[in-house]
């Protein structure tokens, strides 16, 4: 028999029970020592803890470690033997950096912030961890007592801050930015107190006071322009300095004026059909749109087997995607201006790089590549730059209907997967001389980067495609449905969530490009691990000591690294609002 | 039998067949749809009522018979499949919206990409629509901060941001919570009401009652029997349709 039962009235809500704050002993007992078992592993694990504890301290304290070895290197460190006459162009260039970091930080504001709270924590882990060391160092070591000082200071300071913040110790809030200004600000009082390297301190300050300089003004020009405007032309400009910094450093070279007006026999004719072209395919119907543009590819393959210059060449290859692109993203009274100034933009970056790249090095680059922190740098930027386009356009290709791309596009994915990296390397080091032209001989540098791109597109397009492949087929149709065309449809939403969904694995990737640069040490480079491993003989300020400088070398990767990840963590956690 | 006393046919379709692999979906479904019909599709699970409305604006290719919008012959011919597309806005069973832009940039991308609009214009009509299906505060959210019967209102809006002049729905209502269908059904109401073509697939009889100017009755790929929502509830005359009624009714 079922009984009726009707509720008399409505339970209201009530508050959940209030979570105990367990202490320090009562945590320790649930989480370390509540079983026989797990009281005798804790121990253990503590054991083998505290001796790899001590033995490192007592590594990194002994007397005979020099770590001075490390600020006397520190020209070793960013530029490696560049002639020491020129080193003005690496601060140039270091400045022209500093500058769009500081334009692109007024772009995107870093949001994000710190709480006074997590600054005192640190402090005092800080001073706990000073003590630590005090306790552990060898007998040897003479400087027990200062450390002991050192952390028992850090350790007051930091909960004496943490009592007084109270319950604001979580909630107030300092702005990234702030602590970002007050770490330069820092890092300036250091260089001017501390007798480190006395001939950097005016060139930091100069590049410093660029970065605040650039901000100053990106901030002053997003209320005029507006901030996407600002990003996008950050962007631009970010893109085109490397290139010109790269040859400014490298080669320094002289613009052979003869030659480029040579040029203009082809290059003002192009220009001019260019827009013509693209004003045309604008405004045009599908059909006519695509004879131009039929027209313009037939006419790019044909400019390759009849006596042009590069520069040439080249600018119709541009011509051709720009144009192609045109009835897809600027068709319409503001698709026209966007061409337009697509167009204007593309000539005059082309022709400029053309123009310094024909040009007669003025530096003897045969054994003064620049290196150090700054070709690792490079080595791990410039490539996953330039690697993206080429990975979504293979990741594209793999996916796509048309039989001959997906061939294309697959040997090209399978062949560089299935060889290392360092074969990669070698051949562009050696073996693509074979094949190019006599008279053209690319530096080293360019020839690895082409090689590191290629390597990397691989890998990014098999991770891109996973990310294709995770998309619903609802998405596809909706957009379908919608009357959106394919690159449409692409461009603005199967590729965006694919890039989203597939952060973690780009992350991984960027991680292993960055150490996987040391690998360049093989075709003679002398990126940074190379020169820790062997501080380029005879510079004066060598003292050529090799464990402190492996071990400083790891701590530096180590944290270029774990930066970058935490960095990312917090990309996809903002990203993911979207996610469903 | 389709005049209904209607325009012109703006769907016609002749003898569509269509196959997967061996499998035929469609074996030869012919009807018209005049300007500002409203016709609601019935049928059991599997029928092909889905594979029918995805052939109209061409997510399916159909391979034998003939399928005309709005004038233009769907065939492999058609150069421009884009531009009937827009003209023929569609709404599905899971909402497919596109999780990473929010609710306002789901109903202004097309706008702007596929229309060419201005940003300014295309956000006044999504900002329009949305205040029309009832989800105008919850422009600045993702799809994936809202409950589904929100989301198939803004996928609805959506697809009307492209001033579609036929509207094909998928079993609208199928992938949410009862008390969401209502709302919207209210929605479709009340675009019905203002003179839209629709191609409805759904169990809502409710909804067939109330708007529909003709109940289509489909079953193993073929019309079955069509005929008005009175015909249909009180007198209807193939055994297949008596019992399919008799199951959901
Ligand atoms: N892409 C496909 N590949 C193979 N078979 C399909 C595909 N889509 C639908 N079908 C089959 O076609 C028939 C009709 O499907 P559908 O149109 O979805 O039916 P309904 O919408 O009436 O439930 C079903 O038997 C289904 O299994
Ligand atoms: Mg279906």
């Amino acid at each position: 028999m079922v009984e009726t039962r009707v509720s008399q009235h409505l339970v209201p809500p009530e508050p959940p029970p209030e979570a105990s704050q367990p202490g320090a002993l009562v945590w320790l007992r649930k989480n370390l020592f509540y079983s026989r078992g797990s009281t005798i592993l804790t121990v253990l694990v503590g054991a083998v803890i505290l001796l790899f504890l001590r033995g490192a301290v007592g590594f990194l304290l002994d007397q005979g470690r020099q770590w001075e070895v490390i600020p006397r290197n520190s020209a070793n460190y960013s530029i490696g033997s560049y002639p020491r006459e020129n080193i003005a162009r690496t601060w140039v260039s270091l400045g022209v950096v500093a500058f769009i970091a500081g334009l692109a930080t007024a772009a995107w504001r870093p949001i994000g912030r710190v709480s006074p709270g997590q600054i005192s924590a640190a402090v005092r882990s800080a001073g706990i961890a000073a003590l630590v060391l005090a306790v552990l160092a060898p007998s040897t070591f003479g400087g027990r007592t200062e450390f002991l000082i050192a952390g028992a200071v850090l350790f007051v300071i930091g909960q004496a801050a943490l009592m007084a913040l109270g319950d604001r110790a979580i909630d107030a809030f300092l702005p990234t930015l702030v602590v970002l200004g007050a770490g330069l600000v820092a890092f300036l009082v250091v260089l001017w107190i501390l007798p480190i390297s006395s001939s950097t301190q005016i060139p930091w300050t100069i590049v410093i006071a660029a970065a605040v300089v650039a901000f100053g003004v990106g901030r002053a020009l997003i209320q005029p322009l507006g901030a996407p405007t600002v990003k996008r032309s950050v962007v631009a400009l970010a893109l085109f300095a490397l290139p010109v910094l790269y040859l400014h450093v490298q080669r320094a070279p002289e613009i052979p004026w003869d030659r480029v007006v040579d040029w203009s026999a082809w290059i003002i004719p192009i220009v001019v059909i260019g827009y013509a072209a693209v004003i045309f395919v604008s405004g045009a119907e599908r059909e006519a749109a695509a004879i131009v543009n039929g027209l313009l590819v037939v006419a790019s393959i044909v400019v390759w087997f009849v006596s042009a210059p590069m520069a040439a060449r080249f600018l119709l290859l541009m011509l051709t995607a720009v144009s192609l692109a045109t009835p897809t993203f600027g068709s319409g009274e503001k698709g026209r201006r966007t061409v337009i100034a697509v167009w204007t933009g593309v000539v005059l970056v082309l022709m400029y790089l053309f123009a310094i790249g024909v040009g007669t090095p003025t530096l003897e680059t045969n054994n003064n590549y620049f290196a150090g922190i700054n070709l690792t740098f490079m080595l791990a930027i410039v490539p996953m730059l330039l690697a993206f386009p080429l990975g979504i356009l293979m990741a594209l290709g793999r996916t796509s209907t048309m039989p001959l791309f997906r061939l294309m596009s697959t040997g090209y994915i399978e062949v560089i997967r299935g060889v290392p990296l360092i074969t990669v390397l070698f051949f562009f080091r050696f073996g693509v001389l074979n094949f190019l032209p006599p008279g053209l001989q690319p530096d080293a540098i360019l020839l690895a980067i082409i090689g590191i791109t290629l390597f990397a597109a691989a890998y990014l397009a098999e991770n891109i495609r996973g990310g294709l492949q995770s998309i619903p087929k609802g998405q596809y149709e909706a957009a379908k449905a919608m009357g959106m065309t394919t690159a449409q449809m692409t461009m603005l939403i199967t590729l965006p969530q694919a890039l989203r969904a597939v952060i973690p694995a780009i992350v991984g990737q960027i991680i292993t490009l960055f150490k996987d640069t040391s690998l360049v040490s093989i075709i003679g480079l002398a990126e940074f691990l190379r020169v820790a491993n062997n501080i380029v003989p005879g510079q004066p300020d060598s003292l050529g000591t090799k464990l402190e400088n492996l071990v400083f070398a790891a701590v530096v990767y180590w944290v270029f690294t774990f930066t970058f990840s935490r960095a990312s963590l917090r990309l996809e956690r903002r990203l993911g609002v979207g996610v469903r | 039998m389709t005049s209904n006393g209607k325009k012109e046919p703006i769907i016609v379709c002749d003898g569509v067949k269509k196959w997967f692999g061996d499998f035929q979906a469609l074996r030869g479904v012919s009807t018209e749809v005049g300007e500002g019909e409203v016709v609601v599709i019935i049928g059991p699970s599997g029928s092909g009522k889905s594979t029918w409305i995805r052939c109209i604006n061409r997510l399916e290719v159909h391979q034998e018979g003939r399928i005309i919008v709005d004038g233009i012959e769907l065939s492999s011919d058609v150069r421009n499949i884009e531009k009937i597309r827009s003209e023929v806005g569609m709404v599905f069973q899971q909402f497919n919206l596109f999780p990473h832009l929010t609710v306002l940039q789901n109903v202004t991308l097309a706008q702007t990409w596929v229309r060419k609009r201005t940003k300014a214009e295309a956000e006044k009509k999504a900002l329009d629509l949305l205040e029309r299906v009832g989800i105008r505060e919850q422009a600045a959210k993702f799809p994936g901060q809202l409950s589904g019967g929100q989301q198939q209102r803004v996928a609805l809006a959506r697809s009307l941001a492209m001033d579609p002049r036929i509207m094909l729905f998928d079993e609208p209502t199928s992938a949410l919570d009862p008390e969401m269908i209502k709302e919207v059904l209210d929605s479709m109401k009340e675009l019905a009401r203002s003179g839209m073509t629709m191609m409805v697939v759904t169990h809502e009889m409710g909804f067939a009652r109330e708007v529909a100017d003709r109940v289509v009755f489909f079953d193993q790929g073929q019309i079955i029997e069509e005929g008005t929502p009175e015909h249909f509830f009180t007198d209807p005359q193939h055994d297949r349709t008596k019992l399919f009624l008799s199951q959901i009714l």
